[in-house]
């Protein structure tokens, strides 16, 4: 045998990462680091980097009004960090389920059932200052609702076109349904709904946000731990079920925990476009692998980072609303796949 | 009465598709380390036999894998005795090397982590099968005949007594069928395995197989292939008396 063939053989049964994926992960890390300090210094109101790291100590500052700032910068940017994980993990996963490259909570209408279950709330229990526990609970039951949906679906037509067609048209019934919504509320629910729409990373209280963090990471630690059977799962129903794979029971829990992830991050940041989708393919690109051990992982420091880019370009160098900037980010990221066919998956 | 040669006995099987019968009272033993050819029409059950062995549709009667009742085995269980060779239409994107380590799944523990002995069942597969130059390529690059070994080769890693392929040369030209039925041959005498294959190819049924199985009218039949052969079995069972074969089973044009 060759050696070439040798080589081949042992990297890819070497069950530890290359050393090209750790620097890949470690420049990562570097860089949500940096983006997260990055995103606590950039703003309107300019702070010396050396006041913030002050603040960040618990150290008095220069001017009171900067530690009120520094205290909202740091929630707003723990929710980049929170929606970036539970997005693009809810991405990945779903992409596996429905061996679908195209799969995202957007995409399927998994956002817009949300939507549907906030637009709700937002009429018969009035507009919140704060993201209530209602608004999260409907915007999980939305999610949730439209997932099942498309999973009945998915498994009738098992054909990925119409699967994604389908989700298209759910969305296009919960869009429906908003708008009927919409027409029966005052003009400040109007606003209120309109607002939270556009997306945001600032409505999260600063006491809640650390417990949704740790949330959201104990949901990506289960998943990983779970990873065998996502990479099993990459094999198709069929052989990955003759392989001892209990595929309906590991794809009720995905759906699942994938429904919930998109519903918190949909209650407290709004429908947030193309993260979801956009990220697993990125991380792809890093690193062109399977395993979830690595994607798992790989995918919680990438989402993070577009997300906290996504933030400081919300407030650098002019306001802009954060669904436009993901928009930007995402959008030719899904183009440059369709066009140059790196999805590698089929359509049917 | 079963033997303890039987890798396979099979007992007063019926199998319903559709409310349908498919197949009805089915008494097979097939011998450890044989080569076993399901021959039969199109919907005559070829597939729903396979499906049921594999445990994939339900039936009644009894079916004894390797002494064991397949009903009360587990999903880990069934997955280290049984494989199946699968088709390749519903294989994505992924690298060859890496297909073939998921199917030691039944076997790793609960982080997937491949031992030693997983290494080495996966190697001597790879090796028997002569795939390592496809390795670092992704599945959907691949022919026809090199997408069927890499599915043989991953059928060979879950490490099964007893393997079922369905239709396997389906789309494989002249060369690669060779290359098949002498792959078939290694796995029966190299590694003992039994294989039970549904085919409509006669090449293969005369050329490898140990015992034919003829499947007409919801019941199955189990012939060597010299009484195939000398009894126009073939024939009968496709209710078709023009066909002429030679000696050697090839079909006279």
């Amino acid at each position: 045998m060759s050696n070439s063939v040798n080589n081949s053989i042992y990297v890819i049964l070497a069950p530890y990462m290359q050393i090209r994926e750790k620097i890949t992960f470690f420049i990562l890390l570097l860089a949500v680091a940096l983006l997260f300090l990055g995103s606590l210094t950039i703003g309107s109101v300019k702070i010396p980097f050396q006041e913030i790291l002050s603040i960040l100590g618990g150290e008095v500052a220069e001017k009171k009004s900067w530690t009120l700032i520094v205290e909202a910068r740091l929630t707003s940017s723990l929710t980049a960090i929170f929606a970036g994980i539970g997005l693009s993990i809810s991405g990945l996963l779903m992409q596996n389920i429905f061996q679908n490259p195209l799969a995202g909570p957007g995409v399927l209408g998994i956002t817009s059932g949300s939507n549907l279950g906030v637009a709700l709330v937002f009429l018969f229990a009035g507009t919140q200052s704060n993201v209530g526990v209602l608004t999260v609970i409907a915007a999980i039951a939305g999610a949730l609702g439209v997932l099942f949906l498309i999973i009945g679906i998915s498994l009738r037509v098992r054909n990925n076109v119409i699967v994604l067609i389908s989700g298209l048209m759910l969305s296009y019934l919960c869009g429906a349904g908003v708008n009927i919504i919409l027409n029966y509320s005052s003009k400040n629910q109007i606003q209120q709904f309109v607002n939270w729409g556009f997306g945001n990373f600032s409505s999260v209280h600063p006491d809640t946000i650390i417990y949704l963090l740790f949330l959201m990471l104990g949901f990506a630690l289960l998943l990983t731990l779970l990873s065998k059977f996502w990479n099993a799962l990459i094999l198709g129903e069929k052989f990955a079920g003759s392989l001892g794979v209990p595929v309906f029971k590991i794809r009720i829990i995905g759906i699942l925990v994938t429904g919930i992830m998109t519903g918190l991050v949909t209650a407290y940041c709004g429908p947030i476009a193309f993260i979801g989708i956009a990220v697993p393919h990125i991380c792809r690109m890093l690193i062109p692998k399977t395993n979830h051990f690595i994607m798992i992982p790989l995918n919680i420091l990438v989402g993070s980072a577009i997300c906290l880019i996504g933030l400081i370009f919300t407030q650098y160098p002019f306001p802009l609303p954060l669904n436009a900037v993901t928009s930007l980010i995402g959008a030719p990221v899904i183009l440059w796949i369709l066009i140059s066919k790196k999805a590698g998956w089929k359509t049917t | 009465m079963e033997n303890h040669l039987d890798s396979i006995a099979i007992s007063n099987l019926s199998i319903h598709y559709k409310k349908q019968q498919v197949l009805k009272d089915v008494n097979l033993r097939l011998q450890k380390g044989g080569i076993h050819v399901l021959v039969g029409p199109n919907g005559s059950g070829k597939t729903s036999l396979l499906n049921a062995l594999s445990g994939e549709i339900s039936y009644s009667g009894s079916i004894l894998l390797e002494g064991k009742e397949q009903q009360k085995l587990s999903k880990n269980e069934l997955a280290q005795t049984l494989s199946m060779v699968h088709s390749t239409n519903a294989v994505h994107h992924i690298q060859v090397e890496e297909f073939i380590r998921l199917a030691r799944f039944p076997y790793t523990n609960f982080l997937g982590r491949l031992s030693e002995t997983d290494k080495e069942i996966i190697h001597k597969g790879i090796q028997l099968v002569g795939i390592e130059e496809l390795l670092s390529k992704s599945v959907d690059e691949l022919s026809d005949g090199e997408r069927k070994k890499v599915m043989i080769a991953a059928a060979l890693a879950q490490d099964c007594p007893i393997m079922l392929m369905d239709e396997p040369t389906t789309f494989l030209d002249i060369g690669n069928k060779f290359l098949f039925s002498k792959l078939l041959q290694q796995m029966k005498l190299e590694l003992g395995k039994t294989l039970v294959i549904s085919t409509h190819d006669l090449d293969l049924v005369f050329q490898v197989a140990d015992s034919v199985l003829l499947i007409q009218d919801q019941h199955i039949e189990q012939h060597s292939v010299q009484e195939v052969r000398d009894q126009k079995l073939i024939e009968k069972t496709f209710e078709a008396y023009h066909l002429q074969l030679d000696a050697n089973g090839k079909l006279i044009l």
